[in-house]
């Protein structure tokens, strides 16, 4: 065994922590080195500190102190346990069962009671009513919404809203035949080299359509637009 | 054998205390007590703090009597309580720095004459354990100074054998390259009673 090895195990060696067959390698390395036997005898002498260390006591009052602390810990425990009760409170099943059926019972008819009625009013327009069209949902408006204060007497739904519509092409038709607006074949863009139609003509006049049913000498038809937008 | 037989007194005194038998607390207040001190006061560098630690120990060890669980040594529990109220109070000293009365004075010189210089190799080796890190010092002291087996150390501390063992030995070869350079000097200056002087 080396110096640098042995020298790791006198520690130990000293304390008597090492297997028997270590210890006789290293008993055997200090019977030949010097510097180690030097070595060990410093470790040796630090044991033996070790043991001759100044023991840390504690003050004389120590004892007095942790038990009035001790006291006040016991007294502290007897307060809280005075104001629990001694026994946990035994169930009396032969009085909870009934109790409690008969909760029940009182729950499931006030859910019977008070369970919406699917033909009372909601409050609002329900999705799926059998009374009017599939589509109403399409076009629900809430009742009480403050915000949609105009318009409230009309009626919102699909097929109204799909009927003014054909109304209103009905009349822009009558009126304009698609393309045709009197003057619009004879809007012509004149330039120097040739003469040729306007570009989007038809498309403007047809805009204008529109606008010329408000204007329109029908008066049935005019009152009845009125009415209906 | 007679390991054995603290372990079985031990055992009977919690039981006591259990039972709410005070007289039984305070003898094993008076059996662990000293134990505490030397191990705690060496962690703190402090006595008063240190008291203060090991009164909480048995306090804590009061509070929670009813949880002992007999399969466990007693001691491993009351040094266990110890250490994690010392470590605690260490975490809590390096958030806020602690300053000793005598540096608020101002007058160092004076204390620095009044102070009791170490003489013997006892003395010595008592400031380099103080010097060791904390994980060291610790195992060091569980081990070599209470002379506990490395199997209690390791419960103590929560971890395995080999990591004890490591730490002992490290803490060894730590405090001897502290005190070899000086060592033939200190041999030789501690012969002499007439003159106090500090090695370290």
């Amino acid at each position: 065994m080396r110096c640098r090895k042995a020298r790791s195990y006198l520690s130990a060696y000293c304390n008597d922590e090492l297997t028997d067959r270590r210890r006789l390698a290293v008993n055997e390395h200090l019977s030949t080195c010097s510097s180690c036997r030097k070595e060990e005898a410093f470790q040796r002498s630090l044991r033996l500190a070790e043991k001759q260390l100044p023991r840390l006591a504690v003050s004389n009052d120590f004892n007095t102190r942790l038990l009035n602390r001790i006291a006040a810990e016991r007294f502290a425990e007897t307060r809280t346990k005075a104001y629990l009760p001694k026994r946990a409170p035994v169930l009396a099943w032969s009085k909870v069962v009934p109790a409690a059926a008969m909760t029940l019972v009182f729950l499931v008819m006030g859910v019977i009671t008070f369970l919406p009625d699917k033909n009372g009013d909601p409050g609002y327009i329900a999705a799926g009513d059998a009374a009017t069209s599939d589509n109403r949902y399409l076009t629900v408006q809430p009742v009480n919404n403050p915000n949609m204060t105009i318009n409230l007497d009309k009626d919102w739904s699909l097929n109204a809203q799909l009927a003014r519509a054909e109304r209103i092409n009905r009349i822009s038709d009558r009126i304009t035949p698609a393309g045709s607006f009197g003057l619009a074949s004879n809007v012509t863009q004149v330039s120097s080299r040739s003469i040729r139609p306007l570009p989007y003509v038809d498309h403007y006049f047809q805009v204008r359509s529109v606008v010329r049913i408000y204007k329109s000498t029908e008066t049935s038809s005019a009152e009845e637009d009125l009415k209906t937008y | 054998m007679a390991k054995q037989t603290e372990k079985d007194i031990d055992y009977s005194l919690i039981r006591a205390v259990q039972n709410g038998d005070m007289v039984a607390f305070n003898e094993l207040v008076d059996r662990y007590k000293g134990r505490l001190m030397n191990v705690i006061g060496r962690m703190l560098s402090s006595t008063e703090e240190a008291e203060d630690i090991v009164q909480e120990t048995f306090v804590r060890v009061y509070q929670h009597r009813q949880s002992f669980n007999f399969e466990h040594c007693f001691s491993t529990w009351i040094y266990t309580i110890g250490l994690n109220l010392a470590r605690n109070e260490l975490r809590k000293r390096k958030k806020f720095k602690y300053y000793e009365i005598s540096e608020m004075q101002g007058n160092e010189k004076e204390f620095a004459v009044e102070m009791k210089l170490p003489t013997r190799l006892p003395e010595v080796l008592d400031t380099a354990i103080k010097q060791l890190p904390e994980k060291y010092r610790t195992a060091f002291m569980l081990r070599d100074v209470q002379e506990m087996p490395y199997e209690e150390v390791a419960k103590i501390l929560s971890v395995p054998l080999g990591t004890v063992k490591s730490r002992v030995n490290r803490a060894r070869m730590m405090l001897r390259d502290k005190l070899q350079p000086r060592m033939e000097e200190y041999n030789a200056l501690s012969k002499s009673t007439l003159l106090p002087v500090s090695i370290l």
